[in-house]
């Protein structure tokens, strides 16, 4: 028997499924073999979301990440949420279409928009190179 | 801020007829770019550096200082007309229809750097409702009896003009639009006080947003001589096209002949049959580099007048270019169908017809295929077909797109979904090739450009219809 917020997490998860779909589905273009994920939480009043665009291997990771106090700027949990991956999603536009020269800062810094603030940070990462590496820097350089 | 990521949000994506569906264009690398070659570093280098700039067509030089090295492009920027510089702020500083002042600023900021003289002359060059429509906003003058009534703190804020009758100061708090309109007085008092007195006064009283109103018509019947028509013109370019008999009866042989039979295969392979064409044309002497070029020209703006349709706007270089591909590999294939690929007849046709009949013949050519496909679903699902043929007919695509992946995704395979949504799509396309990873799979297209691509989709789609026929038989 499934609790209510399990319930509820089921749905959040199948919603950013949704959205990714609908992602890959508006910004397809630009896409090649990179698709979408979609994360969401919530932790006492800050929403967190993190959109990654990344490719199978992960040799082209990009986490973008927004995060929003709900209770300081007068927004519901859910309301919260819709603004700041509206506000990912114009960027990812601006990213893609611009050439992908447009980047964000790798912390947190503070981003306004319509009079509401929330953070953003974004970093692209080639997690296969750092895989290999870290699996290399484990093992003896010298074999005696 | 607007739900981006609603259903009508991705409707409006799928609309523009190139954003959401994955394609190349296998020809792209031959296309000819989008940008006239414009040497910038052999006009800075020249005798008569000023003339040479002067003398290239105001849009050819915009795309040429946008896509070129910072540091050249800044070198040109004293050298340019008025008519030049007024097309890039038409270009550059407005969003949404909306005069976006941060990036006139961007470009007068260049100006600045080179000295405040430049930035005077070029921000007085500008049209007068330009000068005011960016300062409108931000301006607030006020007479001596006014500023004595001020309280102190407030006082600090304006500035005197040189008469200390008259106060102003720059509303609104941005630190951006202070430092330029500071930088802007200051350098425009050393050269001419009487203006400045007259843009800050008129800045200050005209009814916000009249000038930009004004300008935004004045704008747009600029960027319509360089192809950028309204959206209503845009979209007609989309719509059914009557004349497609009348065109093939005109340029075929005396017998008659009808449009299926239209249709030779004669693919080159290796180039777009419309680029190997105006190749002829040029090397054997029926048309000078002029006339080819203008040719090549009709095409760009034939690309930036489908612009408006597929929500590119007129500063965005790579959507243009992108539109390009698409309007010229369509026509590339109305081309053939008419000449039958004869490059004689096909020289004889550019040269005869304008790009947008050539181009609106082939979207018609697409027609009987998408009746088909319209037909063979309506025997599974009436409703469903009636209404994809609505949203095509009225040139809704996007709407058409959406309905089609909505509603056949999971009845039919996969594959067949994309196929048919290329087959509606703003500028039909053939399925390329199906890419496909351990964590993605995904059908690409090529642009319809020849006699073959266009048998390939009709077989794709004909191919749908006859394999879920044998399964309800079944």
């Amino acid at each position: 028997m499934k609790t209510s917020q399990q319930t509820h997490e089921q749905a959040l998860v199948e919603k950013n499924q949704d959205l990714a779909s609908l992602l890959e589905k508006k910004y397809g273009q630009w896409l090649g073999q990179r698709f979408f994920e979609v994360a969401s939480s919530a932790q006492s009043s800050v929403v967190h979301v993190k959109v990654t665009i990344r490719n199978a291997d992960k040799s082209f990771f990009y986490p973008i990440e927004g995060r929003i106090n709900f209770e300081d700027q007068d927004l519901g949990e859910q309301e919260a949420r819709d603004f700041v991956l509206d506000y990912i999603d114009a960027y990812i536009e601006e990213f893609l279409t611009g050439g992908e020269e447009t980047y964000l800062p790798i912390d947190w810094a503070n981003f306004d928009c319509e009079g509401l603030e929330l953070q953003l940070r974004g970093q692209i990462l080639n997690v296969k190179l750092e895989e290999l590496a870290d699996q290399l820097m484990g093992q003896p350089v010298l074999k005696n | 801020m607007a739900d981006r990521l609603s259903e009508d949000a991705l409707i409006r994506s799928l609309d523009s007829g190139w954003r959401s569906l994955v394609w190349r264009d296998p020809f792209s690398s031959k296309n000819r770019p989008l940008v006239q070659s414009v040497d910038l570093n052999a006009i800075l280098y020249a005798e008569n550096p000023e003339a040479l700039a002067q003398a290239v067509p105001r849009r050819d030089m915009y795309l040429a200082l946008v896509t070129a090295d910072p540091e050249e492009a800044l070198e040109v920027l004293p050298l340019l007309s008025d008519e030049q510089f007024v097309s890039i702020v038409d270009n550059e500083a407005w969003k949404d229809g909306h005069l976006a002042v941060h990036q006139a600023i961007r470009w007068l900021d260049l100006y600045k750097h080179l000295g405040a003289e430049q930035l005077y002359k070029r921000f007085r060059q500008l049209d007068e409702e330009y000068q005011v429509a960016l300062l409108n906003p931000y301006i607030e003058m006020v007479d001596e009896d006014a500023f004595e009534k001020l309280p102190q703190n407030e006082q600090d804020t304006f500035s005197a003009l040189p008469c200390n009758t008259l106060w102003w100061k720059v509303k609104g708090g941005d630190d951006k639009i202070q430092e330029f309109v500071t930088s802007l007085v200051s350098a425009s008092m050393a050269e001419d006080a009487a203006y400045v007195y007259s843009l800050l006064g008129m800045a200050s009283m005209l009814p916000p947003n009249e000038q930009e109103a004004l300008l935004k018509q004045f704008r747009d019947a600029r960027l319509e001589e360089d192809g950028f028509v309204s959206l209503e013109e845009s979209l007609d370019l989309f719509a059914p096209f009557g004349a497609g008999k009348d065109l093939i009866s005109k340029w075929s042989s005396p017998q008659k002949e009808d449009q299926s039979s239209a249709m030779v295969r004669t693919d080159s392979g290796s180039a777009l049959f419309i680029d190997s064409v105006l190749r002829k044309a040029a090397s054997s002497g029926v048309a000078d580099s002029v006339a080819v070029e203008n040719i090549q020209k009709g095409f760009a703006y034939l690309a930036n007048a489908v612009s408006a349709a597929c929500q590119v706007e007129p500063d965005d270089v790579s959507g243009l270019k992108s539109l390009l591909q698409q309007v010229k590999c369509m026509s590339s294939f109305g081309l053939d169908v008419l000449s039958k690929g004869n490059d004689d007849k096909a020289i004889e046709i550019l040269f005869t017809e304008f790009p947008k009949v050539v181009f609106r013949f082939a979207l018609s050519l697409f027609d009987g295929i998408r009746l088909e496909a319209i037909s063979s679903l309506k025997a599974q699902d009436e409703k469903l077909a009636n209404k994809i043929e609505l949203y095509w007919r009225s040139g809704k695509f996007g709407a058409a797109l959406w309905l089609i992946d909505k509603n056949l995704s999971g009845k039919i395979d996969p594959e067949s979904v994309e196929i048919l949504k290329g087959l509606f799509n703003r500028f039909p396309m053939v399925k390329d090739e199906v890419m496909t990873d351990e964590k993605v799979w995904r059908v690409r297209f090529r642009p319809v450009a020849t006699v073959g691509d266009y048998e390939a989709l009709v077989s794709d789609v004909r191919r749908i219809f006859s394999v879920s026929e044998q399964e309800a038989l079944q």
